[in-house]
């Protein structure tokens, strides 16, 4: 996704100190972050501690963060390091593979993800995406459109609204709208 | 929560909002917590939907990382950071800002001296001396007294001694053979007047 300049304002209310700032950015980036730690930490619960120690690097750092790359971009390099140092003081073996820090918004297969899924981990994962799938079947054709664009093609606003031939601020509501219909199947299984 | 505040949850999720509007959500995060649960199942939305939810769920991730960094950090720590880099920063602009400054200042001061007080050492031209010589100064010899005095050891003993004083004040640059050799040429000139 391209995602350069869209973490701008919580990144520059972050590093003046907001931690509510700082809190959406953990949130937002939490799922990629434990997903790129699994890879090398294969015990869930340690990749959990990795992925936060990761975070908390991040918050300590984050005022030296120029924003020459995207905010993510940048998470990854910690996390990344965070990961490997965890190996070091484990003595474990490493990965035999690499992963360059310039990939980093195009490390999101999930295949691989998947091979490291316990069976009752998985469990809720599935159920979440069967509920999140199963809900968008039943959006009306232009919600649907909108947040597939926005969540699988990665486009923009302003890309949308050219592809479906429409004024942004319908972009907006679209994605909103969307996002609200499936909440409402999603709520109840997540509380 | 109106409507259109949610609207801006989702638009914060995907970069789209102004520094003011960032701001107004963050400051209702801190007071509302079912809308920051709302960013966070909208958030959830978007990984279910490309397939990018990890095995482990961890509801409270976040609040675990925020509640970590509330016990070692306090918002001061990372303002003041930002500070000190943006600090850091102007210093160094400062700093070379300065010896820009100061070069330009002594060039500019080198350039004047140079232009009142040009100094004829230095200069790679031949230049002729602006001192007029009164004829009254000039000795006027005819070519056997100069003969004779060339040929006067004591005479010949200070001649040398003018070259050897030349040469020990002159600047490296003087050709001191052509000086003396027009200095002959016009007593000779002299002398055929």
């Amino acid at each position: 996704m391209g995602e350069n300049n869209n973490d701008k304002e919580l990144v520059k209310r972050a590093q003046k100190g907001d931690k509510i700032a700082f809190d959406a950015l953990v949130t937002k980036y939490q799922y990629k972050v434990v997903n790129l730690v699994t890879r090398f930490v294969k015990d869930g619960d340690e990749a959990q501690d990795v992925a936060q120690e990761a975070f908390i690097k991040a918050y300590r750092g984050i005022a030296k963060f120029r924003g020459d790359s995207a905010f993510y971009t940048w998470l990854y390099r910690i996390a990344i390091n965070s990961a490997k140092n965890y190996i070091v003081s484990q003595s474990r073996k490493t990965p035999a593979y690499a992963i360059d820090a310039e990939d980093a918004e195009h490390m999101e297969s999930a295949t691989a993800m998947r091979d490291l899924d316990t069976p009752e981990g998985s469990m809720l994962t599935r159920e979440i995406e069967d509920t999140v799938y199963q809900a968008i079947r039943d959006l009306p054709e232009d919600l649907k459109t909108a947040i597939t664009l926005r969540e699988l093609e990665g486009m923009s606003y302003e890309e949308i609204a050219n592809v479906m031939e429409c004024p942004i601020g319908t972009v907006r509501s679209r994605i909103f709208r969307a996002r609200e219909a499936i909440d409402k199947h999603l709520k109840p299984l997540i509380d | 929560m109106k409507e259109s505040e949610h609207e801006l949850i989702s638009r914060v999720l995907d970069g789209n909002v102004s520094e003011f509007e960032a701001k107004r959500v963050l400051k209702e995060f801190k007071s509302d917590p079912e809308l920051k649960a709302k960013f966070k199942r909208y958030n959830l939305i978007g990984h279910a939907i490309r397939k990018q939810l990890p095995a482990h769920l961890s509801n409270d991730f976040s609040d675990q990382v925020m509640s970590k960094i509330s016990e070692n950090f306090s918002p001061k720590d990372i303002s003041n950071e930002s500070k000190n880099e943006f600090t850091n920063s102007n210093k160094i602009k400062a700093t070379v800002g300065l010896a820009i400054a100061a070069s330009v200042a002594i060039f500019s001061f080198l350039a004047f001296q140079n232009f009142i007080q040009p100094n004829v050492n230095t200069t790679n031209v031949p230049v002729v001396a602006e001192r007029v010589i009164k004829d009254s100064d000039i000795q006027r010899v005819s070519r056997e007294e100069l003969q004779s005095i060339i040929s006067d050891p004591a005479a010949a003993a200070e001649f040398n001694s003018y070259i050897v004083n030349h040469a020990e004040y002159a600047s490296p640059r003087v050709s001191l053979p052509h000086v003396r050799i027009v200095g002959y040429d016009q007593i000779q000139n002299f002398d055929q007047k």
